[in-house]
């Protein structure tokens, strides 16, 4: 087939391919039990604690350098789990306020409005942590990939460097979306609340 | 024009009017400006060239001033929706400038390419519109990808205006590089594909945008 056909016909099942992914093959949206039962606990003040400055610059000085590359090695490897979990929770929380969304434009309540800009924020921060999380994922995979820990001193990167990643703030962006989840949460019931506080 | 010309140009014509009264009373064009201008503009076009018909000489020089702006105004109008739904990508710094960069940089190379060095007997601004013009289907195609693919990838919400927006520009666009291929290569073996697919496909694509006005529901951006 001459190139000339065979580019644009290319591009043609390509454009098919993802149109038939997102419709066909579009994720299916679940519950807040599903949310509840599947979430994998993450805790934003260990986030916090170990995306903190202060305490990397407390290691690197406190810290021969032996050790500090140990220590950096498991904080690397520590951050992958935290974003694993976090990417896995946003995904989790993305499906059930898509089915709240869903569930709002079917029926008419007293509390819609509210509601749905609770729905909509969460929708957007899922959607920012998740871009956040492909920056930051990759910049760990980098990390892991090329043995940064044993790197010359103060090549060594920083794990807190993850904390802000292309505009967005990981800690606070997770805090307000786990906020939202437990605040459309207690719109089923208190029990609820409590359960998604618990497994949050 | 024969009459299944007559009868493509009435019945876009007729669905373009539509989704423009549409937008009108849903207000969808606050959400939409770039796409309502299209829509706008691409009536006016259509009028425009009717009424110059007659007077071939004038008819060319309307042509080869009014197809440009359609172009830029497709590509900006694939671009609001992509923006609307991806709006989080832009706090990324690079992707500010790489993603307009990259449209920008593939069009300037195509008009480069069209003006100096065109086919036997053409002139150069001529080609390099119709280079442009093709690339831009390319670019549009492009971005319609993108969209769906990050759409998937980030299980954004479906969102019916813009996807429904992208979808009918992809479609349109796919069907049109298919077509100008074709004709490179064929020239006139298969009539249908390079000169009624496009038309038809581009009919398909009106129908779409305005199965997605008839929606009164939109997804509010924050």
């Amino acid at each position: 087939m001459p190139i000339a056909v065979l580019i644009p016909a290319v591009f043609g099942i390509a454009f098919v391919f993802v149109i038939l992914l997102t419709t066909v093959y579009a994720p299916r949206v679940h519950d807040v039990d599903h949310v509840i039962l599947l979430a994998r606990k993450l805790d934003p003040s260990d986030l916090e604690t170990l995306l903190d400055v202060g305490e990397e610059w407390r290691l690197r000085q406190s810290l021969t350098a032996a050790a500090f590359r140990a220590a950096q090695e498991e904080r690397i490897l520590l951050a992958r789990e935290y974003l694993r979990r976090l990417t896995h929770n946003t995904g989790l929380i993305q499906l059930w306020v898509m089915r709240e969304k869903q569930q709002l434009e079917a029926r008419k309540c007293d509390d819609g409005a509210e509601r749905n800009s609770l729905v909509a924020e969460a929708a957007q921060l899922a959607l920012e942590l998740k871009i956040y999380s492909i920056v930051a994922g990759f910049k760990i995979w980098s990390w892991v990939a090329f043995r940064a820990h044993l790197w010359p001193g103060l090549l060594i990167p920083g794990v807190t460097t993850l904390r802000v990643q292309c505009g967005v703030n990981v800690i606070d962006k997770y805090r307000r979306l786990t906020g939202l989840a437990v605040a459309l949460g207690a719109r089923h019931g208190r029990i609820y609340q409590d359960r998604l506080l618990e497994s949050l | 024009m024969n009459r299944l010309d007559l009868t493509i140009a009435v019945t876009g014509i007729t669905l373009e009017v539509g989704i423009l009264v549409l937008m009108a009373k849903r207000h969808l064009y606050r959400q939409f400006p770039v796409f309502a201008s299209y829509i706008a503009y691409v009536i006016l076009q259509v009028v425009l060239r009717s009424a110059l018909l007659p007077y071939e000489h004038l008819y060319f020089l309307a042509y080869w001033i009014t197809a440009p702006v359609e172009v830029i105004l497709s590509i900006l109008a694939v671009h609001e929706s992509f923006r609307r739904v991806f709006g989080a990508f832009y706090l990324v710094r690079w992707f500010r400038f790489c993603f307009p960069g990259a449209i920008a940089l593939a069009m300037l190379y195509s008009l480069l390419t069209g003006y100096f060095s065109p086919p036997a007997h053409a002139h150069g601004i001529y080609s390099a519109i119709i280079s442009g013009m093709l690339m831009a289907q390319y670019v549009i195609l492009t971005i319609s990808i993108a969209f769906f693919g990050l759409a998937k990838l980030l299980q954004v919400p479906w969102r019916i205006h813009e996807y429904r927006i992208v979808a009918g520009f992809g479609l349109s666009s796919g069907v049109t590089a298919l077509a100008a291929g074709v004709r490179s290569v064929f020239v006139t073996r298969f009539p249908f594909v390079s000169n009624m697919l496009p038309a038809v496909s581009y009919l398909l694509a009106l129908g779409i945008w305005l199965s997605a006005d008839l929606r009164k529901k939109i997804w509010k951006s924050l």
